[in-house]
């Protein structure tokens, strides 16, 4: 019979999934709607109380535990609208002013990276994700094979890999303006 | 040392550009998200990819390959549907080179992709917002001081379409209404640009939703 999960153990479980929720709910709600917050701090303490309740006795996995408690927060969001998730406990870990104006610079030091690229990098990148070509109409366009395009890419995300990480980290606490 | 290849799930990461990009099917991005919430390397994988999809979009287009014809290598064609196709493609091509202003290399003055502030104007939406009773037959904006142009940008968990008009309104084409579909949360926005191109004024993204 597993020992009741201790309050680190909790913790550790909000500090792991935070983002994970967040970048899923985020998602699902459109890049502007600044609600995500407010849901990711429901669908964490509904977590928190089933895992204390007993619900959650790690049969499964924990990660689809939370994965099915958010798709469903979001599901009634969708279907309700017009009720505003109250405030919840877990909200201290919320990410503060200092990580949004740390989190923006860095995603504009990567997008100077990003411009900065030689130009053979930059346009297949910009084809895929700008244009949003797939990897063929990609090749067609520049002349090039599939394959070589997917290394082009690669290569480029290799080059700019630091960027993208110190981006990609400060991300997870990344709200919406 | 790299961090870009993920030896653990190759399939995975074969999937992650669609996800991104709102390629992938419900049961599809179901089964990527159950992965990435179990999998902390794969969602770091999707979550970089994602910041970096931003990023160029951030950095916008790139003009050399807006006007650039396809160079040939053998077995690629040059362009399959003939001169007048090249030449349409070539004026589309300048026109965009009009409306989006390449950047000089540097920190951009500003970002516009979806998730980060535009600085500028404020643009004000007219409708549609909210819950509504039935499908929306148009989107109508205020107009823009100094905006020649307009382009709307409608998502959902997938992206819906994109349009550009002069006036401040533009009716929703059929088969843009008919993927679109009640009870889910779609957000749109207008973006304004002044005859040289530059972004003069973005609206907020405003949600809606079709009722059952």
């Amino acid at each position: 019979m597993p020992l009741p999960p201790s309050e680190t153990d909790l913790d550790e479980v909000v500090a792991k999934f935070r983002p994970i929720v967040g970048f899923k709910i985020r998602r699902a709600l459109g890049g502007n709607n600044p609600d995500w917050e407010d849901l990711t701090n429901e669908v964490l303490t509904q977590t928190i109380e089933k895992v204390k309740s007993g619900e959650f006795r790690g049969e499964s996995k924990i990660g689809t535990f939370i994965y099915t408690i958010a798709s469903r927060r979001i599901v009634d969001y969708i279907r309700d609208k017009t009720r505003i998730a109250r405030r919840f406990p877990v909200e201290s870990d919320s990410p503060s002013a200092q990580d949004r104006l740390e989190a923006e610079e860095r995603l504009r030091d990567l997008t100077a990276a990003v411009l900065a690229l030689p130009p053979k990098y930059r346009e297949v990148l910009e084809l895929l994700y700008y244009r949003e070509m797939s990897r063929e109409e990609a090749a067609r366009r520049l002349g090039l094979s599939p394959a070589r395009v997917s290394e082009r890419v690669h290569y480029a995300r290799k080059l700019l890999e630091k960027s993208i990480r110190r981006a990609a980290d400060s991300f997870s606490a990344l709200p919406p303006d | 040392m790299s961090h870009s290849e993920n030896a653990g799930h190759p399939e995975f990461e074969a999937l992650i550009d669609s996800y991104l990009l709102g390629r992938l099917n419900a049961e599809e991005t179901e089964r990527f998200e159950k992965h990435y919430f179990e999998c902390p390397e794969c969602f770091r994988l999707t979550a970089e990819r994602a910041v970096l999809i931003d990023a160029v979009k951030a950095a916008g287009p790139a003009p050399s390959a807006a006007t650039r014809p396809a160079r040939g290598t053998a077995g690629y064609r040059r362009f399959p549907f003939g001169w007048a196709a090249a030449g349409a493609a070539v004026l589309l091509g300048a026109v965009a080179i009009v409306l989006f202003l390449p950047r000089r290399p540097g920190p951009p003055a500003f970002t516009d992709s979806g998730n980060r502030v535009v600085r500028g104007g404020a643009l004000e939406i007219v409708e549609p917002s909210g819950l509504l009773q039935k499908m929306p037959e148009k989107f109508v904006w205020r107009p823009a001081a100094g905006a020649a142009e307009y382009m709307i940008i409608v998502e959902g968990i997938d992206p819906v379409w994109t349009a550009q008009t002069r006036d401040t309104e533009i009716k929703i084409p059929a088969e843009v209404a008919g993927r679109m579909a009640p009870g889910r949360l779609y957000v749109w926005r207008v973006k304004a640009f002044s005859a040289e191109g530059s972004l003069v004024a973005a609206s907020p993204a405003v949600t809606i939703s079709i009722a059952n």
